[in-house]
């Protein structure tokens, strides 16, 4: 065997791709977002379709009323006597409108199914806020009460919660979240890359989020239906979406990034329904719960504060 | 919102990493192919062996070691093939430039010692993790081999 004077030139590019990693790149990102889309759909329909049939009573032990108590009763300062007391009578004031609405739901006879209860608590926070949970318990923010004019405008936010529960939303949410989790941990757990993880698990989300606007939709329907039914007209009943709309606009074309739909689409879908019914008659607000809105007696009442609050 | 922020951040470590580890890489492999042409006459064999020719000359060990960072573009590609399989083409060019690497270290070595011809090359590839979890932080690859050095001349 004869040797080499020099060693050889090997020509480039065999040992390496000739190929431009964004191209790989942008094909990979986009079969592995692509996938997981059409991954999460599939997760979101399959759940839709089965959540509803596990059985209320599981959801109402998962979520205890424990639990719920314990929310409720998490104000950063404790309270007087008196407060407690204003703060039991509010309760019940809502729960008692919480009743009569579920009343009138049973009588639109949407569902044959009729284990599903409500349970309503009131929750101290400055956020005007409500939501449902696991097992029928609505929570409504002190902020919320605060901030309503009339009844018919804190019966469209309770009644929208309702019809979520109405709905099994809550154990949809839930279970949609755990499957897809359990997905993603699945797919990525094994290559050891937290950024894949995110970005897919973005992905998923993002897809999840539409279907949960979808809820939102649906329970704003069913709130409409129900306040139509149980007052007669829909006056007032877009108040909290104006006051959300006055505080923080629109979400505009960021809508596809949240958990709800656009206030404007909300609004619109309100002013729909409300067309041609003329001016009603709003109802006030419970006492109990107008005795939440200013501590002070001096200030004027809130009977008079509603009225001058009227558009 | 919060999403977008992830997001954005997401692309921005991206874009870092595929801009300065593609400059990274472009320049090193200029760098590869100048110094191949200068140290092309440090002859490389996996012989076991030395040529008879060269039997008189005296072995000595050298080495050359290299350890190149992955760059957060090249992860995120390769965990992205992780899911698909196929070519990792980030890592290959990688793995290329630091074998290569350490060939020219072991080659600089030898041409120190005077020698001509390095028999016996072998070459190791390890990763060097660090913090990266299960990822891979860094590779290392190690090329040894017998340098021959001619003996002194007699006077």
């Amino acid at each position: 065997m004869s040797r080499l004077k020099r060693n050889p030139t090997f020509p480039e590019h065999i040992n390496r791709s000739r190929e431009h990693p964004l191209k790989e790149f942008a094909w990979l990102l986009a079969g592995a977002v692509l996938s997981l889309v059409v991954l999460a759909v599939c997760i979101s329909v399959l759940v839709a379709w089965l959540s509803p049939l596990i059985p209320f009573r599981w959801e109402e032990s998962l979520a205890s009323s424990k639990s719920a108590q314990q929310l409720e009763l998490s104000p950063s300062q404790p309270r007087s006597e008196a407060e407690q007391q204003r703060w039991q009578v509010a309760e019940a004031a809502l729960t008692a409108l919480g009743t009569s609405l579920a009343e009138s739901q049973r009588q639109l006879r949407l569902t044959e199914d009729d284990s599903i209860g409500y349970h309503f608590h009131l929750l101290q926070s400055d956020i005007p806020n409500a939501f449902a949970t696991l097992g029928g318990n609505i929570f409504v923010t002190s902020a919320l009460v605060e901030e309503v004019s009339s009844e018919n405008a804190l019966a469209m936010v309770v009644a929208h919660e309702m019809a979520h529960v109405f709905y099994r939303h809550p154990i949809q949410a839930l279970s949609r979240g755990a499957v897809m989790q359990l997905v993603l941990v699945a797919l990525t757990g094994g290559s050891g890359s937290s950024a894949v993880h995110t970005v897919l698990g973005q992905a998923g989300w993002l897809t999840l989020l539409s279907f949960n606007r979808e809820m939102e939709r649906e329970s704003d329907e069913a709130a409409i239906a129900l306040l139509q039914s149980h007052y007669g007209h829909l006056a007032g009943a877009d108040e909290f979406f104006r006051d959300m709309l006055a505080q923080q606009g629109d979400d505009g074309w960021q809508v596809w990034l949240e958990t709800h739909p656009g206030l404007n689409s909300r609004i619109r879908m309100l002013e729909e329904r409300v067309s041609g019914a003329g001016e009603a008659e709003l109802t006030p607000l419970d006492a109990g719960l107008r005795a939440l809105q200013r501590n002070s007696p001096e200030l004027p009442t809130p009977a008079v504060e509603a009225f001058q609050r009227q558009p | 919102m919060a999403a977008l922020i992830q997001l954005a951040v997401f692309l921005l470590l991206l874009l870092t990493g595929y801009f300065f580890g593609r400059r990274a890489e472009a320049r090193h492999y200029q760098t590869i192919v100048e110094r191949e042409a200068q140290l092309g006459h440090i002859l490389l064999s996996s012989e076991r062996l030395p040529p008879p020719e060269l039997l008189h000359y005296k072995g000595s060990l050298v080495m050359g070691n290299v350890v190149i960072s992955v760059d957060y573009f090249k992860v995120v590609a390769a965990a992205l093939r992780n899911l698909f399989g196929g070519r990792i083409a980030a890592y290959e060019s990688l793995l290329d430039r630091a074998r290569r690497e350490a060939l020219l270290r072991m080659q600089q070595e030898a041409e120190a010692l005077g020698a001509e011809t390095i028999i016996n090359t072998k070459l190791e590839t390890s990763r060097v993790s660090g913090d990266a979890g299960k990822g891979i932080g860094s590779m290392e690859v190690l090329a040894y081999g017998t340098a021959l050095v001619p003996p002194p001349p007699v006077t």
